[in-house]
């Protein structure tokens, strides 16, 4: 069932393909015979009647991302906006190139969702979406089981995935204020918590197969979860 | 194919060559340690056997949609693909032997 929530759906792939000479970006790899990038789009997009998709690339891959849209992204339009040098700059430019139907009320909340994650399902988009859309702020975790940690806490220590959305509005202001003061977040969600510590921020269980496409092994479990799939989202 | 990557034994991202058959990954290798991480052979047989039937039922598909596309492209390259098809499953099946 389609969501009605009027949202942007920011996909991050400006990373860049070119630190050791003629090596792509990991995001315009093939994944059982679709590009990584193809499959986080089209689940980002696919269960939202008024989502608008922004992917943020690196200008010298803008042919790829074209070519890529064309063969693999279709029933949807998708805007190309350009990448900063890092990720804090990048979700800057796709907030600024939204800033103008934020400020229509066009949007509503803005989800953002790192490219290299290509098996986050359609539903854990709409569920972000509805629980920010409801509480302020809503991202994905998985609880780090006390064996994977080199100290001992009382207290729940969550692996923290992507996407991460917030109200639209607030995320702007949030990002206008961090450009002022040179603030740059490891994420999404650190820039909110220093602007708008108020905001409640709901953790939604996520599935630990939404992997990061981080080394090679990433690769082929990506395959195996797909395949358990059917190939389908 | 050449894609940046983290290396589990040099702890940092670097160049990985990646070897596919068909649709599925092979190997990659560092080009720095040249540490190959590579899918266990018995385990990527069963998986491009059980791919293969679904390459070819979503064929017409994607040649439907290639020819929706642009169509005139898609002639004049169907000759050149048609022929380069066995090919094409040699080399994937010469990639796939590589591991066993």
């Amino acid at each position: 069932m389609k969501s009605g929530i009027k949202a942007a759906l920011v996909v991050l792939a400006a990373g860049s393909g070119t630190r050791f000479g003629h090596t792509t970006n990991k995001v315009w790899l093939p994944l059982s015979g679709r590009r990584i990038i193809s499959r986080s789009l089209v689940n980002a997009s696919k269960n939202f009647k008024h989502g608008r998709t922004i992917l943020v690339i690196n200008p010298d891959d803008e042919a790829m991302a074209k070519a890529t849209l064309e063969r693999e992204v279709r029933g949807f339009d998708v805007e190309i906006v350009y990448g900063g040098a890092t990720r804090h700059e990048s979700e800057y430019n796709a907030l600024q190139h939204l800033a103008p139907a934020i400020a229509a009320g066009e949007i509503e909340v803005v989800l953002i969702h790192d490219g290299a994650r290509p098996l986050a399902t359609p539903a854990l988009f709409v569920e972000i979406a509805e629980a920010a859309h409801r509480h302020g702020g809503a991202i994905p975790t998985i609880a780090v089981d006390a064996r994977e940690m080199d100290t001992v806490r009382s207290d729940t220590v969550v692996r923290v995935q992507t996407p991460q959305g917030f109200v639209a509005q607030q995320l702007l202001e949030a990002y206008n204020s961090a450009a002022i003061d040179g603030f740059a977040g490891t994420d999404t969600a650190a820039c909110m918590e220093k602007y708008f510590p108020n905001v409640k921020t709901m953790a939604i269980t996520a599935e630990v197969s939404n992997v990061k496409i981080t080394y090679p092994q990433d690769l082929a479990i990506a395959e195996h979860v797909l395949a358990r799939r059917g190939y389908k989202d | 194919m050449n894609a940046e990557l983290n290396c589990a034994h040099c702890r940092t991202e670097t160049a990985h060559e990646l070897v596919y058959a068909g649709r599925l990954l092979v190997s990659t290798t560092c080009s720095v340690c040249n540490t190959r991480v590579e899918h266990e052979s018995n385990d990527l047989w069963d998986n491009y056997l059980k791919d293969l039937p679904h390459r070819i039922a979503t064929k017409p598909y994607r040649l439907w949609k290639r020819f929706w596309r642009a169509p005139s492209k898609a002639v004049t390259a169907l000759p050149k693909q048609t022929f380069g098809k066995p090919f094409k499953m040699f080399r994937e099946y010469r990639n796939l032997k590589k591991q066993k």
